[in-house]
């Protein structure tokens, strides 16, 4: 391939790869119950829509308040899980590490299907709690991921220093090894957030009337109508996950031991 | 330190009892005893994978024993963690936390001391001066010189007035000049403080310009401690011999003993040497200083050896010409010239000439010899 | 000298930091038995009691038809979208590793969009792409070609499925791609081979872990999508988790929806097997977590 070629195919890929979220955020703002490109007329009303519709609010605060809770518990459980598997020294680790990262390999609609029956046993479905346990079990392995990323480009010579220093574990841990990994950490946890925030195949299994997620309302607008109002739910969450990007980015530069 | 903090002659003697590491089945570091007196500057040398940073972890307790004993002020060390006991380690890698500023890195080891604040300036400006980086206090370890961080390093280490001072081929990442300049400061140091240093190096210059005594390692064992000059004029191994320092090695068969010298048979001629210890030692090592070129000639004088060998390459070397030769079996030699000396051409005869007293006679297997020291 | 009581100690301490470790580890090990490993126990107990014992349900799958030409669908598509993504992502990395910071950074941050939106988000943008009224078509005619139809085809499929994957191609080959000696070519060039035999000989060859982990990356991904074939595809062709989803979810036949669903579970890892076979003692990096 000669250059010019090259490069024309390269920007080709780049606008293959962003014009979906420009043709959303375009018909966001169209003035017609429609999903016409380009529309004929702009307005606000899909916004004004979303925030007047109480399905729609709802299912906006159910989402981030699942996800704020999957940060919680799948940074602590996944940040705890990497540091044993990067410290321990014991029979199956191997075995262990691939079940820990097993939810991105298997298809998410056998891990839906099979959470849908065990909480039908246990009455958990549109339930709180079963959204959490449920996200959480397929962000743990991002967190897991970021976490045994920033563990590996740490120095053990910095722990064993720390100790030379009259440091004991805890202090190790909290004075040196946390800090470090620090941006991995953070790492994993803007991911257990995304992750969870844009769900959908698990849940649209375990929501029930009672509890649905945004990205469940959008399946279900999108199967029944053409309604634009998706369309701004769609430029919102988009907001929410750019912002938690330039997040990371912020934090990134800061990250591990460059010696 | 140079205040009436330090406690003069604060460093503590370190014995090393017959300890064993094994690391999966292999033997890192193979009954090893040694005894590093207080206030001592001892440096472990050898190859590397000889087992020398082995023992210093084990010093430092970052590695547990597999047996033996190791004691520091006399104290047993094996239900003592690593942060418990009181000794400054300096890593090859600097092992600077990155995330804390130069002030920050001195003043870890006196936050886990619970010293005042005011004590932790005090100290911490003494150590600064010490190892000359006032001013520097703000600075973050990424926006030092190699050099620097090495120094920062050195002051987080002595900061807190450690009984033993253990230093990890400090020197191993900085350019020759940097080194050798560190090498002063460190013995200045040394000799201010009063504390004991054990230093690990591969670099011979380094350990001989350094120490009051020298261990040197192979293969997980010592073969051999003591000051430069006895390492490097009575070898008790051949390792010893040949590892530090250029030497010409002859092979030969004794064919004679007196009440003070041996004979040996080296294809035909015959060698005067020292008296052996056993009866296995028929290996002759003999410094290139010590060997002097001439041309050849049948004469033979009492007390002086004289072997043929053919000139195979000269080197100017400044302050001596270095000859390489190959001697009558086909091995080479080395010999020092000084710059008045006769100069011969490579591919010339000559012989090989030297006082029978200073030829070292030593055993063939080298590993028979590791206990003597 | 060390007595028994001190060699004890010293024994007993490795073994106190062994239990920590363990210790921190317990709780993503109760969570992943709880609620991954015992759901997927259950689909398999499910796929050979219901409704009666035995392979009923299997032999079901295999006996009709329409499930074989979607399983054959399923992995057409999964290689199809597969070979796409990298005939794309290949030049694609490559301009990446080759160009300034600033353009690479401007790649890297378009590449990621389709990871940093939900996956929701982008199967709307198809949609209103595609649709039978959309700008593509609207081009398509001005051109001259006539409206065709996109969505509710396969061809929408293979197009959402790619630009949602091409990312997990792209990632790894350059990470491969920037470790590769750019001297390499020019030291094969210089020793007579032409330009394009370098890169055929030399660079591709070194590249060669990346593009497997990608390709793994992406047919496996690819193998279990539900959501792109279920709305951009057609209802008539779909894909293996959609026919999961119709057993399970609208007929309730759990056992037939988890025979198919334990099918295309040894599917998967069968084909993660042949990949590490043909990659073996190659690092597989970039997976990532989007189905």
């Amino acid at each position: 391939m000669t250059k010019p070629i090259l490069y024309a195919t390269v920007v080709a890929i780049a606008l293959w790869m962003i014009a979906p979220m420009l043709v959303v955020i375009v018909t966001s703002f169209t003035d017609t119950p429609s999903f016409n490109f380009p529309p004929s007329g702009y307005s606000l009303r899909w916004y004004e829509n979303f925030f007047a519709n109480q399905a729609w609010r709802a299912s906006f605060i159910n989402t981030t308040l699942v996800a704020a809770l999957v940060t919680i518990t799948a940074t602590t459980i996944g940040t705890l899980a990497a540091i044993g598997l990067h410290k321990g020294r014991f029979f199956g680790k191997s075995a262990m590490t691939g079940l820990m990262l097993a939810p991105l390999i298997v298809p998410g609609i056998l891990v839906a299907i099979g959470l849908y029956s065990v909480f039908i046993q246990l009455n958990m479905l549109g339930s709180l709690p079963g959204f959490v346990i449920a996200h959480t079990v397929v962000a743990l392995p991002l967190v897991i991921i970021n976490v045994m990323t920033a563990l590996s480009t740490f120095d053990s010579r910095l722990e064993q220093a720390a100790s030379s220093l009259g440091a004991g574990r805890w202090e190790i841990f909290r004075r040196i090894t946390m800090p470090l990994i620090m941006p991995g950490v953070l790492a994993g946890a803007v991911f257990a957030f995304i992750t969870s925030f844009d769900e959908i195949i698990i849940s649209l299994f375990i929501q029930s009337p009672r509890l649905q997620t945004l990205p469940v309302r959008m399946f279900q607008s999108v199967t029944q109508d053409t309604d634009p109002t998706v369309a701004a739910v769609a430029v919102l969450m988009m907001l929410v996950s750019v912002g938690l990007a330039a997040l990371t980015r912020l934090i990134k530069p800061r990250s591990g031991s460059k010696q | 330190m140079t205040t009436n903090n330090a406690k003069s002659g604060a460093g503590m003697r370190v014995e090393l009892q017959a300890i064993n590491k094994r690391y999966a089945s292999i033997d890192a570091v193979k009954d090893v005893n040694l005894i590093i007196e207080a206030g001592e500057f001892m440096t472990f040398l050898g190859p590397s994978g000889s087992g020398k940073t082995t023992t210093l972890n084990l010093i430092a307790g970052f590695a547990d024993l597999n047996s033996g004993a190791i004691l520091i002020g006399g104290q047993p060390m094996q239900s003592v963690p690593a942060h418990k006991r009181n000794l400054g380690v300096v890593f090859q890698s600097y092992a600077l936390f990155p995330h804390m500023s130069v002030w920050n890195n001195i003043a870890f080891p006196l936050e886990q001391r619970q010293h005042s604040k005011t004590e932790q300036r005090e100290l911490i400006s003494q150590v600064l001066k010490l190892v000359e980086l006032n001013g520097f206090e703000s600075r973050m370890p990424s926006e030092l010189s190699g050099g620097q961080q090495q120094r920062v390093a050195l002051a987080r280490a002595l900061v807190f007035n450690p009984n033993v001072l253990l230093l990890d081929e400090p020197l191993g990442a900085l350019d020759k000049k940097l080194r050798e300049w560190l090498q002063g400061e460190l013995k200045r140091i040394h000799s201010s403080l009063g504390s004991t240093f054990i230093f690990v190096t591969h670099d011979q210059e380094e350990a001989l310009s350094l120490s009051d005594r020298i261990a040197i390692f192979n293969r997980g064992r010592i073969e051999q401690v003591g000051t430069g000059q006895d390492l490097y004029e009575r070898p008790e191994t051949l390792f010893v011999g040949q590892f530090l320092g250029d030497s010409t090695i002859l092979r030969g068969i004794r064919s004679g003993e007196s009440s003070h010298s041996s004979i040996l048979d080296f294809g035909g001629v015959s060698v005067t040497a020292p008296k052996a210890r056993r009866a296995s030692q028929n290996i002759l090592l003999l410094r290139p200083e010590k060997i002097s070129l001439t041309a050849p000639t049948g004469a033979a004088e009492s007390g002086v050896n004289r072997i043929p060998a053919t000139v195979s390459q000269r080197t100017y070397l400044g302050s001596s010409w270095r000859y390489d030769v190959t001697l009558g079996d086909g091995k080479p030699g080395i010999v020092r010239q000084g710059p008045a000396e006769r100069m011969f051409e490579p591919g010339a005869q000559v012989d090989l000439v030297w006082s029978a007293a200073d030829g070292v006679l030593l055993d063939a297997d080298d590993s028979s010899g590791a206990s003597a020291a | 000298m060390a007595d028994a009581m001190t060699l004890k100690r010293q024994a007993a301490r490795p073994a106190s930091r062994a239990r920590l470790e363990l210790l921190a580890l317990l709780p993503a090990v109760l969570l992943m038995v709880g609620f991954f490993i015992y759901p997927l126990i259950e689909i398999v107990r499910l796929s050979f009691t219901d409704p009666v014992f035995g392979w009923g349900n299997y032999e079901w799958f295999f006996s009709r038809s329409a499930n074989i030409s979607v399983s054959i669908r399923t992995f057409w598509t999964a290689a199809l979208v597969t070979v796409i993504c990298l005939l794309v992502s290949y030049p694609y990395a490559y301009v990446m590793s080759t160009a300034s910071p600033r353009i690479r950074l401007v790649l890297l941050v378009v590449v990621l969009t389709p990871l940093w939106t939900s996956l929701m988000v982008r199967t709307l943008a198809w949609i209103v792409l595609l649709q039978d009224t959309g700008i593509i078509n609207d081009f398509l005619e001005i051109i001259g070609v006539g409206r065709i139809p996109l969505i509710r085809t396969d061809v929408g499929v293979v197009i959402g499925m790619t630009q949602l994957l091409v990312p997990f191609m792209v990632l790894p080959i350059y990470s491969v791609m920037v470790k590769v000696d750019p001297r390499l070519t020019t030291a094969a060039i210089s020793l007579g081979a032409r330009p394009s035999t370098a890169f055929w000989r030399i660079y591709v060859p070194l590249t060669k872990s990346g593009v497997f982990a990608g390709m793994l990356t992406v047919f496996v991904l690819g193998l279990g999508f539900y959501i792109i074939p279920a709305l951009l595809g057609s209802p008539r062709n779909t894909m293996i988790s959609a026919l999961i989803q119709q057993q399970v979810g609208s007929m309730l036949q759990w056992g037939r929806g988890s025979a198919i669903g334990v099918i295309l579970l040894l599917a998967t890892l069968l084909s993660l097997m042949i990949f590490a076979r043909f990659a073996r003692g190659m690092r597989l990096v970039g997976l990532g977590g989007v189905r």
